[in-house]
C-alpha cells in the first residue's frame, strides 16, 4: 500500500471520529490545501507535493457520504438540458446582465445572488427531476448564483465546494471570444480533465467531493455561469 | 437542508486541532511528510484568501473557503507550528 493510500485511509478513520463541524473543517483544510498545492508547487516535478495533492483528491472523494454514486471524475452529466426552453435561457442571461452591477468580488471572480429567475429555477420540479435522474436522490437548496469571470487572470484555483453545492448544476450562459477557459476536474487517482461547457450547456458535478477549478481568463475573455446547489439524500425515503 | 454554521466551526476548531496533533504524531515519518505538505499548503493558501465582501450572503459562494472565518484563518496559519511541522 502506498503512502497516498495509507494517509487517505488514516485520515478517513480520523474523520469518522470527528463531529460534523470538525469534519467540515477537515474538508476546508483539504480544499485550501488543493489550492495551495496547485499554486505553490509544480506538481509534475515536486514529488511530495504531488503525493499530497493525490491524497487531497482521494480524501475529498472518500469523505462524500454518497461516494458510491459519484462518477470517477465527478461529472454526472454534461450537455444541453432538454427541459430548458430558449425563453428560459434568455431570461437567465438577461437576469445575469441585470444583476452584474450588484455583484460582489469573491476572490478571483464576481458573484451575484438572489435572482428571482434563477431562484425559481433552483426550486423548480423540472430541474430537480433532471438532476435526480442523473445524480440520484437529491434535496433542493433553492440557492442559485451567477458567477462572472471578466478580468484577465480571473478564475478559481483547485478547490471543493460547500455543502450547499454538494451537487452543482453548472450552466454556461455566455463565453465571449473563442472559448478557451475550461472547467477542470481532478479525479482521484487519474489525470486532470479539461471540460468545455459551451453557452447553453451545463454539467452536473459532485462538487464537494471532486477537486475542480476554473482556468484563468485570457485577455478579452469573459464567462458567465449560473450555478445551482443540490444536496444528495438517501435513496430510501424515511419510513 | 444541511448548512454549515461559521460560528459552530469556530467553536469546534480548538478540539479539532488537538485531535489533529494526535493524528499527525501517530503517522509514520513518510506519512508525516505527505500530511505535513497538506497542512503547510493549506496554511500558505490561507494567506492568499481575501477578505470577502459577502453583503450578498455566504450561501451563494461555492468554494469551501467561504467558511474560512477570521478565527479559522488565524489558526490555520499557525497550524504547521502547532503540529510541529517544519516548513
Amino acid at each position: 500500500m502506498n503512502v497516498v493510500s495509507t494517509v487517505t485511509r488514516k485520515f478517513l478513520d480520523f474523520s469518522s471520529t470527528c463531529t460534523d463541524e470538525e469534519r467540515d473543517i477537515c474538508k476546508l483544510l483539504l480544499g485550501l490545501a488543493a489550492g495551495g498545492l496547485s499554486v505553490r508547487s509544480d506538481l509534475s516535478s515536486n514529488a511530495v507535493a504531488a503525493l499530497a495533492f493525490d491524497t487531497v483528491t482521494a480524501s475529498a472523494a472518500m469523505l462524500q457520504p454518497y461516494k458510491d454514486r459519484v462518477p470517477y471524475n465527478g461529472i454526472a452529466w454534461q450537455g444541453s438540458p432538454g427541459f430548458m426552453s430558449a425563453s428560459m435561457l434568455r431570461s437567465l442571461v438577461l437576469e445575469a446582465d441585470s444583476l452584474r452591477p450588484s455583484a460582489v468580488r469573491y476572490d478571483d471572480h464576481f458573484l451575484a445572488t438572489n435572482g428571482p429567475v434563477a431562484t425559481s429555477l433552483a426550486n423548480s420540479e423540472s430541474l430537480a427531476q433532471f438532476v435526480q435522474s442523473h445524480a440520484g436522490s437529491i434535496q433542493t437548496t433553492g440557492v442559485a448564483s451567477y458567477l462572472y469571470y471578466e478580468e484577465e487572470g480571473q478564475g478559481i484555483c483547485p478547490h471543493i465546494d460547500t455543502e450547499i453545492f454538494s451537487i452543482n448544476f453548472i450552466m454556461c450562459l455566455s463565453h465571449t471570444l473563442e472559448p478557451s477557459s475550461h472547467l477542470v476536474v481532478y479525479p482521484s487517482g487519474s489525470a486532470p480533465e479539461r471540460i468545455l461547457v459551451k453557452p447553453g450547456e451545463a454539467v452536473i458535478l459532485f462538487a464537494d467531493s471532486v477537486v475542480h477549478a476554473r482556468e484563468r481568463m485570457k485577455a478579452g475573455e469573459e464567462v458567465r455561469i449560473l450555478t445551482v446547489g443540490f444536496q444528495p439524500t438517501s435513496e430510501t425515503p424515511p419510513i | 437542508m444541511k448548512q454549515t454554521s461559521s460560528d459552530a466551526l469556530d467553536r469546534s476548531l480548538p478540539a479539532l486541532v488537538e485531535k489533529l496533533k494526535q493524528f499527525h504524531s501517530a503517522l509514520s515519518p513518510e506519512e508525516q511528510v505527505v500530511f505535513g505538505e497538506i497542512v503547510v499548503s493549506a496554511a500558505k493558501h490561507t494567506e492568499t484568501i481575501r477578505e470577502h465582501d459577502l453583503s450578498v450572503g455566504t450561501m451563494g459562494a461555492k468554494p469551501m473557503s467561504v467558511h474560512a472565518t477570521t478565527t479559522i484563518k488565524e489558526r490555520f496559519l499557525n497550524l504547521p507550528a502547532e503540529l510541529g511541522i517544519e516548513e
